[in-house]
């Protein structure tokens, strides 16, 4: 794995309509922590609630953007609208990333899409790893669409491992992409651009 | 009871069997977004009367696909 290129301690990512910037404590804004004590924004999620603004601090604080990176995803108007991670096992040149959507006014918009390309390129374009990997509950339906719309592979179930808020017990579904996969969607993507 | 592709998908969007293209799938088909999807599920479970399992759920990604479920469950 190559070493991430921070510039005073920040990295940032553009993807076509967001900057995808790491996260300081001092980033944690009271909306933020609002987020995630929203019984429909967590409800995917495995946060413990209720948060508070230290706690969540203490977590943006955890990710010492070399293996653990927590990118806040802003909009053209330097909106804070979310969140992905993506959490490196260098041992292994292996990734794993997740998302988070607050902002209700851009569900279903193609955000988690575009924010994971963004960390996808950079991840394998720049860190070179050898596989990154996401998953979701199996009643999380979008999040199961977002991933195969995207090209991610089925890594595999993990059969009855969580329990949801109605005290249903549902699988966890993982999904990959190897870098490997990743070259041969650009150069698809070249060679349809050359036609 | 046998249950066509197109039809469950055509429900989910309230559009004829007609509408729906052969080739469709959730990379080419416009209404098949992430809240189309969750209509294609709920389409197919209301269909079948139960919930679908994950793994048949994670087959359901254009109308060649489901059509191969609905077989294995008709």
């Amino acid at each position: 794995m190559k070493q991430p290129r921070l510039e005073n301690g920040i990295l940032s990512l553009n993807s076509e309509r967001f900057i995808l910037r790491t996260l300081l404590p001092d980033d944690v804004s009271q909306r933020y922590v609002d987020w995630l004590n929203d019984p429909e924004i967590n409800r995917y999620l495995e946060v413990k609630i209720p948060q508070t603004i230290e706690a969540v601090r203490s977590y943006v604080a955890g990710h010492d953007r070399r293996t653990g990176f927590l990118f806040g995803i802003f909009d053209n108007e330097n909106r804070h609208i979310g969140n992905i991670s993506l959490v490196i096992d260098e041992r292994h040149d292996v990734g794993t990333i997740g998302v988070t959507i607050g902002e209700r006014d851009y569900w279903g918009k193609n955000v988690v899409q575009e924010a994971r390309q963004a960390v996808i390129e950079y991840a394998f374009g720049e860190l070179e790893l050898f596989k990154l990997s996401g998953g979701c509950k199996s009643s999380n339906v979008p999040a199961v669409y977002n991933y195969q719309r995207q090209g991610w592979k089925l890594d595999g179930i993990r059969k009855a491992h969580n329990v949801d808020r109605m005290g249903k017990r549902v699988d966890i579904v993982f999904f990959c992409k190897f870098r490997s996969d990743w070259q041969a969607e650009r150069e698809t993507a070249g060679a349809q651009h050359e036609i | 009871m046998r249950f066509d592709a197109k039809e469950l998908i055509g429900r989910a969007f309230d559009m004829t069997p007609e509408g729906v293209p052969d080739d469709a799938s959730l990379e080419n088909f416009e209404p098949w977004d992430s809240l189309g999807h969750v209509k294609i599920i709920m389409s197919v479970e209301e269909a079948v009367g139960r919930p679908l399992d994950t793994e048949e759920a994670l087959q359901i990604v254009s109308v060649d696909d489901l059509r191969h479920l609905l077989a294995t469950i008709n």
